[in-house]
């Protein structure tokens, strides 16, 4: 099943030259700016850093603290893959529901932030609270809350991993499997020996994703007073002392991440060699069908995962926002939105420009890729705080007139990784007979490339941009750091007036967030189906 | 059949011109955010809590027609927000005006040489001890560190008086909740014990402090909240965030620790207003200052409930209280200290 490498031309290569250059500079820049940011702090300040005690954990208490924290993002990430594969199967294997045919939707949810969405389950708890005193902070709580907060991601890997399975492949599986069986036993060894395996390396990247947010996130864990080693970190910061020791203080925590996105990388690589493709939904519902049992349990599991996606959602939203919220949240946040999302347009569009690399990334089975692939995802697993303040020094002479492009910038570098991703997956799936019969024809590189090239990519480029643009709207960290004055940014207004306690005006400007993000993954939605129709 | 042609059309048209789109797009934004209208206009940085302060801005536009371009800082920043921008920025400023929440920053920018010196008019008949003597920072109103209780949780004969309750009170220790003390208010209360008791005694404090099985929650309004929801007895806040439970009508009661005779006092927390060194917008930057110095606009802040006392201007302020007598100084040369204790006990 090896995919045919197409022979890359000379422009190709320079082209891959410069999208690589592009994506090391994104990657590496901010960080080699943060580097001497500390040096030159540590020049000026007259105490020396003990950089080495803290790049070795040396202190039991820190050493205790980042164990702790690398259990708790271990155990969000796999209770959030667990939970993500049972409702994605639920989900293909129901092509007929509304829900599955909005299956995608819940991706709204992933720009509203973490603490947000933590509101909506403290109101959740308060329904219990005539019956049962639920906890409110605590491990456990914060380990529950994560878990929830982090499904839809969880959710969409484990959904693009099972409808990414060729459905030849599944095919070929049940008419070669035992004929003696039923057509649901069939039905039932296809989909664990088969789908589930081949669906897992990218299911197993989603969850290695939400390790990697969890293990830099304190923001959540404060919320539920859980003490995780970012926290520590974090304080260094805001100490703003011994910049060396904090930067040193940091590489454990980029070590685990480094690492899991290592996996996550030659899980993906592993997946892009074998040939993923988006199955049609119908096809893959046919293959995804269990025995009555197994479908009734996939069903109450499925429907309970489901339920437990959208429940902080669900009770954020539920609070009580009438008709008359939305003009006033207009009045206070209607500004910003309307910034916020200039940005986040910019930040798309700028996180498509190391999209280039893909192509190369695509191709499957290079060994020598894995390095550019840990390149691409670095952004990921690095504390944002870092890649803010790098930011923050290398444009700190840059003019008043320019100032609007850093926190795009940023968050293009943040989130570029996942336009990455998406459009290698999508490149894998590209009929390479239509560009090998494009490039025999005479016409010049360059209309091969806007007529056959480029339309066959605009999808995937779109979906991207969507994608860039919903993260984007709704990120708080870099956008606190990077904001330029009488420029605030939606979620840094959402955030302070939370600060204030002001629920209802926060969940009518979340709404408003949530509708912001929901408009593209909406056009898509509707656009989707029928450009694959005028595809085929 | 006809819809589809249209509409393959349509989409193959759109990809052809998908480029020239995102590239005519691009810079319609770019134009969009980066051309702003050539109006007189201010910089200001601010860590005072956005509801508070957006709304004395938006009215120092509308009687100068100057416009404000604010940066706020947000209680996830703590220092790095607006403080690690002022000191990036030190040799390229884009800020003229920094209204901070409290005072231990001032003295370190100061430090840093990030601040500038300006005598404001309007603060010339202020307390000497509320200016710097320099002239790099001047403080104004002041904000209190108390004990909120919730009545329905407190017996009215075990109300807690003073801060040592935190550890002896008869309410069980889970029922205690304060904010962490690595940021914040909490963290600046913690430099300013440090300074009055001495590290050894302080330490001893929080040491027992962190000994006990309290609720460290994520700020002072989440203190406010659970205190006020019954999750908590009582806690340690900001007058602010506790005058708001009190307004909103929750069974809760707002006490000033340390208020006898033999006791130090409560610690009032003042906001300081400094001018940036190199400002870009120096006279209407000393225009900002003046008319946030005024007496017009901290009585609006009393108002609007986030100054409670008032070290500037005493006769402002809705509420009295005996203050704990500081020097903001020697509570800036412990807070390293503090800090490392604090991270040390607290961070486990």
């Amino acid at each position: 099943m090896e995919q045919s490498r197409p022979i890359l031309t000379r422009q190709m290569r320079i082209s891959d030259l410069l999208s690589g250059f592009l994506t090391a500079v994104m990657a590496l820049g901010p960080l080699a700016a943060a580097l001497a940011a500390a040096l030159d702090a540590g020049r000026r300040s007259p105490v020396r850093a003990n950089w080495l005690a803290d790049l070795l954990l040396l202190d039991s208490r820190r050493a205790a603290l980042y164990l702790r924290s690398v259990l708790y993002a271990g155990s969000v990430s796999l209770a959030a893959l667990i939970l993500g594969l049972v409702i994605a199967l639920w989900l293909v294997s129901q092509p007929k529901l509304a829900v599955s045919r909005w299956r995608w939707a819940y991706l709204a949810l992933l720009p509203v932030p973490a603490y947000v969405l933590a509101l909506g389950l403290f109101q959740a708890f308060a329904l219990f609270e005539p019956w049962v005193a639920l906890p409110t902070g605590g491990l456990p709580t914060a380990w529950f809350a994560a878990t929830l907060i982090h499904l839809p991601l969880t959710t969409a890997a484990a959904l693009l991993g099972l409808e990414s399975v060729d459905p030849i492949w599944l095919d070929a599986a049940r008419v070669s499997g035992s004929q003696s069986a039923g057509p649901a036993r069939r039905a039932s060894q296809v989909l664990w020996q088969i789908r589930l395996p081949l669906a897992l390396p990218v299911a197993a990247a989603g969850a290695g994703f939400v390790f990697v947010l969890t293990l830099l996130d304190f923001g959540l864990p404060s919320l539920f007073q859980v003490r995780v080693y970012a926290l520590d970190l974090f304080a260094r910061f805001s100490g703003m002392e011994q910049t060396a020791s904090v930067l040193a203080a940091s590489v454990p925590l980029l070590l685990p991440a480094g690492l899991v996105l290592a996996a996550v990388t030659a899980g993906l690589r592993r997946f892009l060699g074998a040939g993923g493709r988006m199955a049609p939904r119908e096809a893959a519902a046919l293959s995804a069908s269990p025995d009555r049992p197994g479908q009734l349990a996939l069903t109450l599991a499925g429907g309970l995962g489901l339920a437990l996606l959208i429940t902080p959602a669900f009770f954020l939203f539920a609070t009580p926002v009438g008709l008359a919220s939305f003009p006033a949240a207009l009045e206070l946040g209607g500004r910003e939105l309307l910034q916020s999302a200039e940005t986040a347009a910019l930040a798309a569009t700028l996180a498509l420009l190391p999209t280039g690399i893909s192509g190369l990334l695509a191709s499957a089975g290079m060994r020598r890729h894995a390095f550019l692939w840990l390149l691409v995802l670095l952004p990921l697993a690095a504390p944002s705080t870092l890649y803010g303040l790098g930011l923050a020094y290398a444009t700190a002479a840059w003019p008043e007139s320019l100032l609007f492009l850093i926190p795009a910038a940023g968050q293009a570098i943040r989130f570029s990784p996942f336009a990455v991703i998406l459009l290698s997956v999508w490149q894998r799936r590209l009929p390479q007979a239509l560009i090998e019969a494009a490039r025999v024809t005479p016409a010049p590189r360059r209309r091969r490339f806007f007529c056959v090239r480029l339309p066959l990519l605009s999808p995937a480029l779109v979906a991207s941009w969507a994608l860039v643009f919903s993260l984007a709207l709704g990120e708080l960290p870099l956008a606190l750091l990077l904001a330029p004055p009488g420029r605030e940014p939606i979620s840094v207004k959402i955030f302070n007036y939370l600060h204030y306690g002001a629920s209802g005006k926060v969940a009518a400007l979340c709404l408003l967030l949530v509708a912001g993000t929901l408009l593209p993954i909406l056009a898509l939605g509707l656009i989707w189906p029928r450009w694959r129709r005028t595809r085929r | 059949m006809i819809k589809d042609r249209v509409f393959r059309g349509f989409m193959r048209a759109c990809s052809r011109s998908l480029l020239a789109v995102w590239l005519l797009t691009s810079g319609c934004l770019a134009m969009l955010a980066g051309c702003q209208p050539a109006a007189q206009s201010v910089v200001i940085y601010t860590a005072v809590d956005q509801v508070y302060a957006e709304p004395v801005l938006k009215a120092f536009e509308r009687e100068t027609g100057i416009r404000v371009d604010a940066r706020y800082d947000a209680e996830a920043t703590k220092t790095i927000g607006v403080v690690a921008a002022l000191e990036a920025e030190k040799d390229h400023p884009r800020a003229d005006v920094f209204w901070n929440n409290e005072f231990l920053q001032a003295i370190a920018l100061k430090q840093k040489g990030v601040l500038q010196p300006y005598h404001s008019p309007s603060a010339r008949d202020l307390p000497a001890e509320v200016k710097d003597p320099d002239g790099y920072f001047t403080a104004i109103g002041g904000r209190a560190r108390v004990l909120l209780v919730n009545t329905n949780l407190v017996p009215a004969g075990q109300m807690p008086s003073r801060l040592q309750d935190l550890l002896e009170s008869a309410i069980p220790a889970n029922q205690i909740a304060i904010a962490n003390p690595l940021f914040g208010t909490t963290s600046t209360h913690a430099a300013a014990l440090y300074a009055q008791y001495g590290a050894g005694r302080a330490r001893a404090f929080f040491s027992e402090l962190a000994g006990r099985p309290i609720q460290v929650v994520d700020g002072n309004s989440v203190v406010r909240d659970r205190v006020a929801a019954g999750q908590a007895a009582f806690g340690l806040t900001d007058t602010d965030d506790a005058g708001s439970a009190v307004a909103a009508g929750k069974p809760v009661r707002m006490i000033f620790p340390d208020q006898k005779a033999d006791e130090p006092g409560t610690l009032v927390i003042p906001n300081t207003v400094m001018k940036i060194s190199g400002a870009p917008h120096s006279q209407n930057a000393d225009r900002l200052i003046d008319y946030l110095l005024s007496e017009k606009v901290e009585r609006q802040l009393c108002e609007s409930g986030w100054f409670d006392l008032s070290l500037s201007r005493p006769h402002l302020a809705r509420l009295q209280a005996k203050a704990m007598k500081i020097d903001y100084a020697a509570v800036f040369a412990c807070l390293n200290e503090s800090r490392a204790d604090l991270r040390e006990l607290f961070v486990r």
